[in-house]
Formats: C-alpha cells, structure tokens, sequence
C-alpha cells in the first residue's frame, strides 16, 4: 500500500504539478485544488497508469491521497 | 503632431510589455535578438517526421513557471494559454503594477488568438475512435477554445473589467491593442492587459498553412521578408502583452511611459479569404486612418514595423502601399525574420517592438535580407540595427479573411 501511495503521489506531482511541499498522504483532493472536472482526469490517469476504472461517485475530492490508494488497491490493481 | 479631434481620445500610455516568443522569454531577451538580427528557424522534426511538408519553424522557449497569484496548474492549460499567462504576468510587473492590491473590476483584458489549442483537439478525437467517449478528457473543451487565453489570464491576475479576445486571425494582436485603447478612452476601466498568443505548431494546422501556399517549404527554408528570392513565411509560436494606461493615470502614479499608444487604424479587404486585396486598398486605409487618428503626418513616422511576412504577394502589396502612403521616409523593418510568424500573436509581439524602438531610438534589422525585391521601393533596414531617434512608428498587421490593423507609437 505505500509503494501504490508513493507511485499515486508521484502521479499527482508529475502530471497534475501538485507541489511536493503540500502533498501527503492525509491530504484531501479537494486540498490538492481537484475541481469536478481534475478528478475525471485524474480517473483517466489512473486508469492508464493501474487497468482500474473509478466512477465519479467513487473518486470524490474527499478522500485523501491514502483513501484513493485503498481504492485503487481494492479494485485489484498492486503496486 | 497635433490631434485633429482634440479631446476625443485620452492619451494611452505603454507601462509594462511581456514577451515570451523565439526570440526569448522576457523585455531584454528579446529586444537583444531582434537587434541582433540572428534567425530563430530550427529544424523542426515534429513537423518534418512522416514525410511532412515543413522543416523548420520558429518554437519558444517554455516559460518559466508561472509566479502568478492565480491557482490554476499548469496542466490544465493549452499552451498559448500557458505562454500568455506569462507574457502577462511578465508585463504587469514590468508595469510596476500588483494584481493582489489593484481593483479588479477597473482592470480589462483584451487578447487576439485565432487557433485555439488544436494539440489537445486532435489528441483526443484519437481517444475517442481507439479508446471510447468515456476516455475522452473533460478538459477538452477548456483546452481548446480561443477565448481562454483570455478568461485563465483573469483567473490568474485577478482581472475582473471588461474581457474580449480577438480573431481578426494575424491581424489579431493588433486589433486587441486598438480595442484596448477604445476601452480606456470610454472609460470602461483604467488598466488593459492588451496582446495576443498563438501556439498552434501541430503536424496537421500547420500541414494545412503548407497546402495553402503560405509557407516556405523549399530545400533551404528561412524566413525572408523583402528579400527578392523569399518563397513564404516561417511559422512561429509566441504571446506579448501590453499593459496600457491613461497617460495622466500612469503618471500620477509614477509609472513609467515607454511609448504611447497614438493611433489605431482597422479596416477589412472585403475581397478574397487569403489573398490581400491587389492593390493593398483595405492596409492602405487603415495606416491612413491610423495616422489621422494620431494627427501624424507620414513625414512624422521614422520607422514602420511591416507586417512584412516573406510572402510573394504580401510583401509586394504592403511593400507598395508604404511607398505610397510614406515615400522612401521611414526605416521600415520586418522582424519576422528573426521570429517567424507567430500569426495571432504576431501584431503584439510587433507592437512591443515597436514601442522598443520607440522608447530606445533604434530600429532592428531586417534579418535574411541580402538581395532587395527591386519592386519594393523601401528604406528597409538590413545587417545592422540602425539608430535614429523617433518620434513616431507604426506597426502593421493584415490577416487572413482581409482584416487590417494599424497602430502608431509616439516617444513618450
């Protein structure tokens, strides 16, 4: 779970330019400035990046780095 | 010079420029090449892979990124986006100006783009004939749209008056600085934000520029304004931005005055999509009304920064009618052959230009020029820059669908 925190954290940095200063795993997306249409994107790279396809009700700006890896890992997807 | 309509229009003042285009990111940047005179072409091979009909082009430097108070990432924005975000920025701080303590509300912004962002456009009409409409980005549209440019250039600044962005196609840059300038004289704000961006060097845009005929895509490709052997333009990426101001405004609060805006001039060919009108009727009208706007006779215009594209037919067309209008009087140059044409964004990266020749008294070169068109009978400045002291230029921009622009700078 921390190798899928840790490569999820990496994604948020590099393709959504989210400064290593503020990200931590007990962030919320919607901290990290996710808006509605950011979060169907980043359900777009996470599903290139793990085969895991995450609807909108799902991948809500709530949940935080950590809860977004427990539901990548719970659709199947390892590290 | 002296007004012919006293009162009608307020003196604008030029407080701050920003520019991001191949000739560098930043005032000094770029004033240095174009000077300089030193071609920005490179071998382009995104555009050259797969048989393509273009070898060079003229790329910009990324800017850095972006210091703006706003906090929209990077990501999210199309790149002409990206580079008028920064040339803004670059030119509200050259303006002495703080986007976290002006009143929003009195400030404007008015961009010219013509082709949006048809990178993110083509990329995901692929998406969606390989990968399905639930793969497809929903930052699509944001992506692509011309008007953007301006609305995340608010986001970003804090930009809260009148907005509008200009598809006068080259003429575009231009048109959004004149437009600019009728905002402050109605009293609509007190700052503008005037420019435009262009970013659109994909494989199939600039395919389609190639088919038209506008480009060089001879053996040797360069661009070549006035030159008796030029065969086309290069195409370039960029964005520039003016912060304009009533001159009593910026003075009172003790900004400095690099040029000021003294004439507008727009006109439309009303003749063909693409070709100028043969006898240069509609450009022609606009320098004129450009100049009576400023209450300038020609003989007060020192230099003309052309259109100037590297084109057959417009070089020749413009080339005559600043004959006509000027004489042999002033130091006329293209800087396009050391930038490209950045279409959109061409008018206000010029108009920055301008307003450095103004401020400085010198005149960049004609870059590429060795052999002048004998038809065009111009002092057109070749090798070296040239200094003279100016009291007054005019740019000139004429775009595809017949739109013409023309602005004068006075010395401050």
């Amino acid at each position: 779970m921390a190798d899928l925190e840790e490569r999820i954290s990496q994604l948020l940095a590099t393709k959504f330019q989210v400064k290593q200063a503020v990200l931590s795993p007990e962030k919320a997306l919607s901290e990290l400035a996710f808006d509605s249409l950011a979060l169907i994107e980043l359900s777009l790279v996470l599903d290139n990046e793990f085969g895991v396809a995450l609807s909108e009700e799902e991948l809500t700006g709530e949940l935080t780095v950590r809860d977004v890896a427990e539901l990548v890992a719970s659709k199947g997807a390892a590290a | 010079m002296t007004r012919s309509h006293p009162g009608a229009m307020p003196e604008v003042a030029v407080t701050g420029l920003g520019l991001v285009t191949p000739a560098g990111v930043g005032v000094s940047a770029n004033w240095q090449r174009v000077l300089s005179g030193e071609p920005c072409a490179r071998p382009d091979e995104e555009l050259s892979r797969d048989g393509g009909l273009v070898r060079v082009s003229c790329r910009a430097p990324d800017p850095p990124p972006s210091e703006a108070p706003g906090r929209v990432a990077a990501w999210q924005l199309e790149r002409f986006v990206q580079l008028a975000v920064a040339a803004a920025w670059q030119a509200v701080r050259d303006a002495g100006l703080n986007p976290e303590d002006w009143d929003g509300a009195r400030v404007g912004v008015v961009l010219g783009n013509s082709l949006g962002g048809p990178a993110t456009f083509e990329q995901q009409r692929d998406v969606l004939r390989d990968a399905g409409p639930t793969k497809v980005s929903p930052l699509l549209v944001t992506r692509y749209m011309p008007n953007m440019v301006a609305g995340y250039v608010a986001i970003e600044l804090g930009v809260e008056g009148p907005s509008l962005v200009a598809a006068t196609a080259c003429a575009s840059g231009a048109t959004a600085v004149g437009v600019a300038r009728q905002l402050l004289a109605a009293d609509s704000c007190d700052v503008v934000l005037a420019g435009a961006s262009e970013s659109a060097l994909t494989p199939t845009v600039v395919t389609g520029l190639a088919r038209m005929g506008a480009l060089d895509t001879s053996r040797e490709p360069a661009s070549r304004p006035f030159d008796a052997a030029r065969n086309g333009f290069v195409v370039a990426e960029g964005a520039g931005v003016l912060v304009l101001e009533r001159v009593d405004d910026a003075r009172a609060r003790g900004a400095t005055v690099r040029a000021t805006v003294r004439g507008f001039g727009s006109t439309t060919d009303a003749h063909h999509a693409t070709s100028p009108h043969p006898e240069g009727r509609g450009a022609e009208a606009a320098v004129r009304q450009a100049l009576a706007d400023a209450g300038a006779d020609p003989g007060d215009v020192g230099h003309v920064n052309a259109h100037g594209t590297g084109t057959v037919m417009n070089d020749l067309i413009e080339g005559r009618m600043l004959r006509r209008v000027f004489g042999d009087g002033p130091a006329v140059t293209s800087t396009k052959g050391v930038t490209g044409h950045a279409l959109a964004a061409a008018g206000a990266i010029e108009a920055a230009y301008t307003v450095l020749a103004v401020q400085h008294g010198a005149v960049p070169p004609t870059a590429n020029l060795t052999k002048q068109d004998p038809d065009i009978e111009l002092d057109v400045v070749a090798g070296q820059a040239r200094t003279v002291p100016l009291r007054a230029a005019v740019s000139t921009s004429l775009g595809f669908g017949g739109h013409n622009a023309a602005l004068v700078f006075a010395r401050a």
